[in-house]
C-alpha cells in the first residue's frame, strides 16, 4: 500500500543517512595533531620552539633555583622556604614522595621526548638544508643539555633517543657513562651543525654556547665523583682547550664594572658583552599568567609549559624588609625569603678589594613610608635598614641609633655563625628587577644567565691545575680576579701557585657565580658536597649522607613502570 | 495556561526565579516559559511541538573563604568613612571582601536555551504506530568576568577582564515504528527504532589585562592594555543508533521482553566505534496465578529477571587521535609559540560494556498496606574507559586506555507502608518510605595484567577510587621518646603504622588501602503524616563508610605562616593523637602530613521537614480560590556525622558549604 512505501522510503533514507561511516569520522578542526602538522615548515619549527620551553622551567623559576641553589654552603632555608628538605637532608621528607623532584622528572623526560621527535622530523623537513641543519645543531644541543641535568640530578637513570610512540611502560637504567657518550656525541653534531653561527641570534643556540658547554661537560665527567672510568687527564685537557678556544675565538669580554653584568639595562642576553648563553624572557604574557604554584611543586602543573613566562627569581632571594619600620613593600622586591644567604658565603669576599660583594648583595634599604616607629629622624628616602656582613662598633651603633635599623653581622649570625632569624639576612641581589610594572608584579623579563665567559676562565684554571700546568692556571685565574677588583686593587686580588686548590677553586666559584644554578653540581662533582654541607649549613649538617649525592626517584615513576624488580629507587632512599 | 478544541491543545505556562546565594553577589534569576501544542493533521495523523525557553541571569563570586580564613585577624574591614579597606592588616593581603566594592568585580553569566521537540505521530494501521520526533537543544552563554586590581585574583597586580562566549546545539531525530497485537491470549508488542544525535560545541574567547578603567566591566575589551589574548574551539560529537525490541505476554502473567541495540559514536576510534548491545527480561506475576487466588493477604507478588549488555562511549571526542600542546618561548622580542606532543593517540579506544544480571521481587500485602520491592543485581565492566598514569621516563604521564573490568553488585531494598490510615475525613494517616541501597564495586582485572597498579591507585579486589597511603595511628606521645626515636620522630609527630614491623618506614611496604570514597551503604526514610488539615513530612538520609578527603583537617597549616582550619594539635599539655604539634620546619608536604586528610565522611541526617496546613475550601470559595496550602520547610538542619559541626554531604571541600534552609511557601490554585 502507498502508506507503506512511504515508510520504507523514509526509513531507508534514514537508514543510508546515518550509516555513512564518514558520518561517525572525527575531524578536529580547533586541535592540532602531529599528522599531518608536524611534516610542514611551520609544524617542526614550532616542534623545535617548544624544546626551548623547558629552559624556561628550570632558568628563572623556584623548583630550579631550590634544586641548585639549596642544600649547599651558600644558602640555608628562608623564612618561608617551600622546600625545607633540600636544605634539610632529612630522610622522613626527603624521599621519593617529594613533589618538586616529580615535577622536573617528568618536565625533563618530557623535554628530551620532544627533542628526540624534533630530531626524527628534522630528516627530510621541508625546511631549507641551512636552517634544517641549524635546527638539527640546536635540538642536539638541547638534548644534550637535558641529559646532562637528568644524570647529574638522578645518575644512572633511564634515557631513550627515540621518539615515544604508543605507550612505554618500561624504562631500563642506563650508567652514567653512557650518558656522558650520548652527551658529547650530541654536543659534536650541535658543534658541527651549528658551524656558521658565531654571534647571538636572539637566543638560539650558537656555535660558542655548544662549545662552551661541552668544556663543562667535560669538566664534570673528569671530576673527582665520577665514576665511569673516562680518561681524566684528556678530559681535563679536552675542557681547558674549548675553554681557551671560546674565550680567544669570539668576542664576549669580561665586564669592567661588574655592576654592569646584573643591571636591568644590560639584563637581554645577546647584548651582554658577557653572556655565551641565556635563557629569553620577555615582557610579553599573553600566552599565560605567572603559575608560581607549579614551580614550587604544588598544584596541578598541567599548565606550566604554557604560562611559564616570567622570571620569578627576584622574588626568591629577598628577605622581608617591609616588616621593619619605614619600610612598605616598594619595587625593591617582595619577601619570598626562600633562600638566605650563609656567613661562609658573605664572609668569601674581601669587599674593600673585590667588585663583586656589592655587585652580588644588597645591603641598604631606603624608607618608603612614615611608620617610622623609634627611628623618629628617619624621612622619606633616607637609609631605613642596613644588613651588613661586618661587626659594627659600639660608637657606630650608638651613633645611628635613631636614625635607622642597623644589623650586623653579629645580629644576623650568631656565635656558631647560624643564621639567627631566617626573615632577615643579606640578600643575594643578583635577580632582583626594580623595572616591573608594579611593585606586585611576580614577573620579571631578566633573562637567564646560562653561561658566561666568567665560567670559562674559571674552567681553564681548574683543567690545567688538575693537569699539573700550574702557572696556566694561575695566570687564567688572575685573569678574571683583577678584572673584578676595584681600579687600583688589581694586583691584590691576585694569587699566587701557592693559593690554588680545588677549595680555592670552588670558592672562586662561588663568589663568581653564585645564584646561577651550579652550586650543587660543582660540589657534587668535586666530592666536596658533604664536606661542605657538613661544615658551612646548619640545616643539613647533622643529616647529610653519601647517598645524598644523588637525588631521589619520584615514587611515581617507581610505581608506574612495570619492571620494577630491575627499576628501583636511588640507594639510600625510601 | 491550557486549552483545546477536537482538533488541537495547546497550554503554554510561564515563570520566575529568583535565588541568593549564600555569600553577596551571587545570585540567579531565571525565567522561563513553555509553549506546547498538538494537532491533528488528518485522521490519523497528528503533530504536535514543544517549545521551551529560559533565560538566566547568574551572578557568581570568588570564593572568599580560603582568603578569610588565611589573612592576618587583626585590622579594620571599614575605615573611618565606613568604606572598605582593601588592605586591612598587612599591605600584601587583600581583604576577602574587597570583591564587594563597588564595579571591582563581575562574574556574570546570561545564558539562553531553547530546548525544542517536534513529532509525528502515525496511526498507520490499528496496531501500528510510526513516530518521528526531532529535538533541538540549543544554548547560548556569554560569561562575562572583570576583576580588579585590587580583588582576590587580582592581588594588586593587574585588571583582568574577559569575554567567553559558547553556543552549545544537540540535535536528535528518533524515528520508532510500534506494532501491537493480540492474538488470544497472547500480547506481542514489537519496536523498531532509529536515531542520530549530533552535538556541536563553539566557543571563542576575549581576554585582557590592565583595563583603562573599572566602569567599563567587561564590555571594552579593547581598553585593555596589555596581554591581549584571543583562543576559540569547536567540537562536534555524533551518535548513530538501531534498536529493536519485542515484548511478549502470556495470559497477562507471563512477560518477556527481549532487545537488541547498535551504537555507532564518533568519539571511539575507527574500527571500534560500533557496539552492540542485547538485552532481555521476563517476569512472572505469581499473585495472579491460581493457587494463589484465595490468599488474600498478598496483594501483589511479581518475579522478574533480567540480563543485559549496555555500553559507555563517554570520553572526550578527539582522544583517539592524539594531541599537541602549546608551549611558550620567545627570540628576541618576538613569542616563538611551540607545539609539542602532548597526549599519546591511542588507536584502540573501544565501547566499555557492562553486562548486568538483575533479579526482582515485587510484594504488597495486606491491599497494598505493605508494599515493596526487593532487586539484587551483579554488573561486570570490561574495557573500563579510564585515564592510566604510566613512567615518566616514556615522556608522557596519562593516556587513555580501556583499563580493565570491574564488577558492582549490590541489592536495593523499598518499602512503602501505609501505617495509619483513618478513613475518615480529616482522620489521622501515617505513610512511610523506606529504601536501602548497598553496593560493593571491585576491579576484577587490570589490562596491563598486574594485580596493584600503585601510580593510579588501583588494585584487584578494590573499588576504582581508593586511598592508598599510610595510616595514621596516632601521635607519638610523651613517654615514646625511644620507639619514636627509632623511625627518626619526636614526641608531637605523626604515628603511621610499621605494617610489616621492620623498624622502618618506606613507601613500598608501609602504604596500604586507608579507605574508599565508595560508601557501604545509602538508606532514606521519608515520613507522611496528616491530620485535619496539616500535612508532615520528615525526610532522613544516610550514606555510611565512605572515607572523604577533609579540608578542614587536611589543610592544617603546621608551620603557622598562615591562617587556617582550626584544628586539635599536640602540645604536651594537649596530648591528643588528632592533629600533630606546629613546627616551623614543616609544610603542607612533609611527611605523613596527607594521611590527615583521610576522614570517615558517614552521616545521617534528617534532610526535610515539611509542615503544611491547607486552608478550608469554604473560606476560599466566595474569593473565588481553588486551593490554597501554607508550608515551611527546614533543610538540612540535623546532620549526624564524625565531623560535626561539618556537614559531609558536601564532601570535604571547605568552600560554599552546604546551607540550611528555612523555606515557607504557598501553593496557590485558581
Amino acid at each position: 500500500m502507498k502508506n507503506i512505501k512511504y515508510i520504507g522510503c523514509f526509513i531507508l533514507f534514514a537508514i543510508l543517512f546515518g550509516a555513512c561511516e564518514d558520518y561517525l569520522t572525527e575531524k578536529n578542526k580547533s586541535g592540532i595533531t602531529a599528522d599531518p602538522f608536524y611534516d610542514t615548515e611551520e609544524g617542526v619549527e614550532a616542534l623545535v620552539n617548544s624544546c626551548y620551553t623547558p629552559l624556561r622551567l628550570w632558568y628563572g623559576k623556584e623548583g630550579g633555583a631550590s634544586l641548585t641553589e639549596l642544600g649547599t654552603d651558600l644558602f640555608v632555608r628562608g623564612g618561608d622556604c617551600k622546600h625545607p628538605e633540600l636544605s634539610m637532608y632529612d630522610n622522613i621528607n626527603f624521599n621519593g614522595q617529594t613533589p618538586i623532584i616529580k615535577v622536573y622528572w617528568d618536565w625533563f623526560y618530557a623535554a628530551i621526548n620532544w627533542c628526540n621527535t624534533a630530531l626524527n622530523y628534522l630528516e627530510d623537513s621541508p625546511l631549507s638544508d641551512n636552517i634544517e641543519d641549524l635546527r638539527k645543531g640546536e635540538v642536539h644541543f638541547l638534548r644534550a643539555f637535558y641529559l646532562w641535568h637528568i644524570t647529574e640530578i638522578w645518575g644512572d637513570v633511564a634515557f631513550s633517543t627515540e621518539e615515544s610512540i604508543g605507550v612505554i611502560t618500561t624504562a631500563e637504567r642506563r650508567p652514567v657513562s653512557e650518558f656522558y657518550q650520548q652527551i658529547l656525541e650530541d654536543l659534536d653534531n650541535a658543534i658541527s651543525f651549528l658551524n656558521g653561527r658565531t654571534a647571538h641570534e636572539n637566543g638560539r643556540i650558537t656555535k660558542p654556547a655548544a662549545e662552551a658547554f661541552k668544556a663543562r661537560v667535560l669538566l664534570t665527567r673528569a671530576s673527582a665523583s665520577y665514576v665511569g672510568g673516562s680518561d681524566q687527564n684528556s678530559d681535563y685537557q679536552q675542557a681547558a682547550q674549548l675553554a681557551k678556544k671560546v674565550i680567544s675565538d669570539y668576542s664576549f669580554q669580561l665586564a669592567d664594572d661588574y655592576a654592569y653584568l646584573w643591571d636591568m639595562e644590560n639584563s637581554e642576553g645577546s647584548t651582554n658583552g658577557e653572556v655565551i648563553f641565556y635563557c629569553n624572557y620577555t615582557n610579553d604574557y599573553t600566552l599565560g599568567d605567572y603559575n608560581l604554584e607549579g614551580f614550587d611543586g604544588n598544584a596541578d602543573d598541567a599548565n606550566a609549559f604554557r604560562t611559564a613566562a616570567g622570571n620569578h627569581l627576584h622574588l626568591m632571594y629577598c628577605p622581608r624588609y617591609d616588616f621593619h619600620p619605614g619600610m612598605d613593600i616598594d619595587l625593591s622586591g617582595i619577601g619570598y625569603q626562600r633562600y638566605a644567604s650563609t656567613k661562609h658565603l658573605v664572609d668569601l669576599f674581601d669587599e674593600e678589594i673585590d667588585q663583586r660583594y656589592y655587585g652580588t648583595f644588597r645591603e641598604v634599604w631606603y624608607c618608603n613610608n612614615t611608620s617610622v616607629g623609634d627611628y623618629v629622624d628617619m624621612q622619606i628616602g633616607d637609609t631605613s635598614l642596613v644588613f651588613t656582613k661586618k661587626v659594627v662598633s659600639a660608637a657606630e651603633r650608638q651613633r645611628v641609633a635613631t636614625r635607622y635599623r642597623l644589623m650586623d653581622a653579629t645580629d644576623i649570625f650568631d656565635a656558631n655563625d647560624v643564621l639567627i632569624d631566617n626573615r632577615n639576612f643579606i640578600q643575594m641581589n643578583k635577580h632582583s628587577d626594580p623595572t616591573r610594572a608594579t611593585a606586585m608584579d611576580v614577573r620579571s623579563s631578566r633573562d637567564a644567565f646560562i653561561i658566561r665567559i666568567a665560567e670559562m676562565y674559571l674552567i681553564v684554571a681548574e683543567a690545567t691545575m688538575q693537569t699539573g700546568a700550574t702557572s696556566e692556571a694561575v695566570e687564567y685565574m688572575n685573569i678574571l680576579r683583577s678584572k673584578r677588583a676595584y681600579t687600583g686593587k688589581e694586583e691584590q686580588m691576585k694569587i699566587t701557585q701557592a693559593d690554588l686548590n680545588i677549595d680555592f677553586i670552588l670558592e672562586e666559584r662561588a663568589r663568581e657565580l653564585v645564584g646561577e644554578n651550579l652550586r650543587w653540581f660543582d660540589l657534587k662533582r668535586t666530592n666536596k658536597l658533604l664536606e661542605y654541607v657538613q661544615k658551612y649549613n646548619s640545616d643539613g649538617k647533622d643529616n647529610i649522607k653519601e647517598y645524598h649525592m644523588l637525588r631521589p626517584i619520584p615514587q611515581t615513576q617507581l610505581d608506574a613502570v612495570e619492571n620494577k624488580d630491575t627499576f628501583k629507587q636511588n640507594p639510600g632512599y625510601n | 495556561m491550557s486549552g483545546g478544541t477536537e482538533l488541537s491543545t495547546f497550554n503554554f505556562s510561564l515563570g520566575v526565579y529568583d535565588e541568593k546565594g549564600l555569600l553577596a553577589n551571587d545570585n540567579l534569576r531565571r525565567y522561563n516559559g513553555m509553549l506546547s501544542g498538538d494537532y491533528k493533521l488528518f485522521n490519523n495523523v497528528k503533530i504536535g511541538a514543544n517549545i521551551m525557553y529560559t533565560y538566566r541571569d547568574n551572578n557568581k563570586r570568588q570564593d572568599p573563604l580560603n582568603q578569610a580564613n588565611k589573612i592576618i585577624p587583626l585590622g579594620k574591614v571599614y575605615d573611618e568613612n565606613g568604606e572598605i579597606n582593601i588592605y586591612p592588616a598587612s599591605n600584601t593581603s587583600i581583604s576577602p571582601i574587597a570583591d564587594e566594592i563597588e564595579d571591582n568585580y563581575v562574574n556574570n553569566t546570561i545564558g539562553k536555551r531553547m530546548f525544542s521537540t517536534s513529532y509525528l505521530d502515525w496511526d498507520i494501521l490499528p496496531g501500528l504506530k510510526f513516530k518521528t520526533t526531532l529535538g533541538l537543544d540549543m544554548q547560548d552563554y556569554r560569561q562575562g568576568i572583570y576583576y580588579g586590581q585590587y580583588t582576590i585574583n587580582g592581588a594588586g597586580n593587574q585588571s583582568h577582564s574577559s569575554i567567553e562566549n559558547t553556543t552549545e546545539q544537540r540535535l536528535t531525530w528518533e524515528n520508532i515504528l510500534n506494532w501491537n497485537k493480540s492474538i488470544k491470549k497472547h500480547d506481542f508488542t514489537v519496536l523498531l527504532g532509529h536515531s542520530v544525535t549530533d552535538y556541536l560545541k563553539e566557543t571563542a574567547k576575549a581576554e585582557g589585562s590592565n583595563q583603562v578603567s573599572a566602569t567599563t566591566s567587561f564590555h571594552d575589551l579593547a581598553g585593555n592594555a596589555s596581554d591581549k589574548a584571543i583562543e576559540s574551539s569547536r567540537l562536534e560529537e555524533r551518535m548513530v543508533s538501531f534498536f529493536g525490541r519485542v515484548n511478549y505476554k502470556f495470559n497477562e502473567k507471563y512477560l518477556l521482553t527481549a532487545s537488541l541495540r547498535g551504537d555507532g559514536a564518533s568519539q571511539l576510534a575507527a574500527g571500534n566505534k560500533w557496539g552492540y548491545f542485547p538485552s532481555t527480561a521476563v517476569a512472572w506475576r505469581i499473585n495472579e496465578e491460581s493457587f494463589l487466588e484465595n490468599v488474600d493477604v498478598l496483594s501483589d507478588l511479581k518475579l522478574r529477571a533480567s540480563w543485559g549488555i549496555s555500553g559507555n562511549s563517554a570520553i572526550d571526542a578527539y582522544s583517539t587521535l592524539g594531541s599537541l600542546g602549546s608551549s611558550t618561548y620567545a627570540f628576541g622580542e618576538n613569542p616563538a609559540y611551540g607545539y609539542y606532543p602532548a597526549t599519546i593517540s591511542n588507536p584502540d579506544l573501544k565501547w566499555e560494556k557492562t553486562t548486568t544480571y538483575n533479579l526482582g521481587v515485587d510484594f504488597g500485602f495486606f491491599n497494598g498496606r505493605i508494599s515493596g520491592a526487593v532487586e539484587l543485581y551483579l554488573s561486570n565492566t570490561k574495557d573500563l574507559l579510564m585515564e592510566r598514569i604510566i613512567p615518566a621516563t616514556s615522556g608522557y604521564t596519562l593516556v587513555m586506555e580501556n583499563i580493565g573490568k570491574t564488577r558492582n553488585k549490590g541489592v536495593e531494598v523499598t518499602l512503602s507502608t501505609v501505617n495509619i490510615d483513618n478513613r475518615r475525613p480529616g482522620g489521622f494517616k501515617w505513610n512511610t518510605d523506606l529504601t536501602f541501597y548497598r553496593n560493593k564495586e571491585e576491579i576484577v582485572e587490570l589490562m596491563s595484567g598486574v594485580e596493584r597498579d600503585l601510580s593510579n591507585g588501583w588494585f584487584v579486589g578494590s573499588p576504582t577510587e581508593v586511598f592508598y597511603d599510610y595510616e595514621k595511628i596516632g601521635i607519638w606521645q610523651l613517654g615514646e621518646e625511644e620507639e619514636a626515636a627509632k623511625y627518626g620522630q619526636v614526641p608531637g609527630d605523626i604515628k603511621v603504622k610499621d605494617q610489616n614491623g621492620n623498624g622502618q618506614i618506606d613507601a613500598d611496604n608501609d602504604r596500604v588501602i586507608v579507605g574508599t570514597s565508595r560508601p557501604k551503604f545509602t538508606m532514606s526514610m521519608n515520613n507522611r503524616f496528616s491530620y485535619k488539615n496539616f500535612d508532615l513530612t520528615v525526610f532522613i538520609y544516610g550514606r555510611y563508610g565512605q572515607t572523604i578527603r577533609s579540608e578542614a583537617s587536611g589543610n592544617y597549616k603546621i608551620n603557622g605562616l598562615e591562617n587556617g582550619p582550626k584544628v586539635n594539635y599536640w602540645t604536651p599539655e594537649n596530648p591528643t593523637n588528632s592533629h600533630p604539634r606546629p613546627d616551623s620546619n614543616k609544610n603542607s608536604n612533609s611527611a605523613y602530613m596527607s594521611t590527615l586528610w583521610y576522614q570517615d565522611g558517614s552521616f545521617f541526617k534528617i534532610r526535610d521537614i515539611t509542615l503544611g496546613y491547607t486552608v478550608p475550601k469554604r473560606v476560599l470559595e466566595p474569593i473565588g480560590i481553588s486551593n490554597l496550602r501554607v508550608y515551611s520547610t527546614m533543610k538540612n538542619f540535623f546532620t549526624f556525622s564524625h565531623m560535626d559541626p561539618y556537614d559531609p554531604e558536601r564532601g570535604g571541600n571547605l568552600s560554599f558549604p552546604m546551607t540550611r534552609q528555612l523555606i515557607f511557601g504557598l501553593n496557590l490554585t485558581f
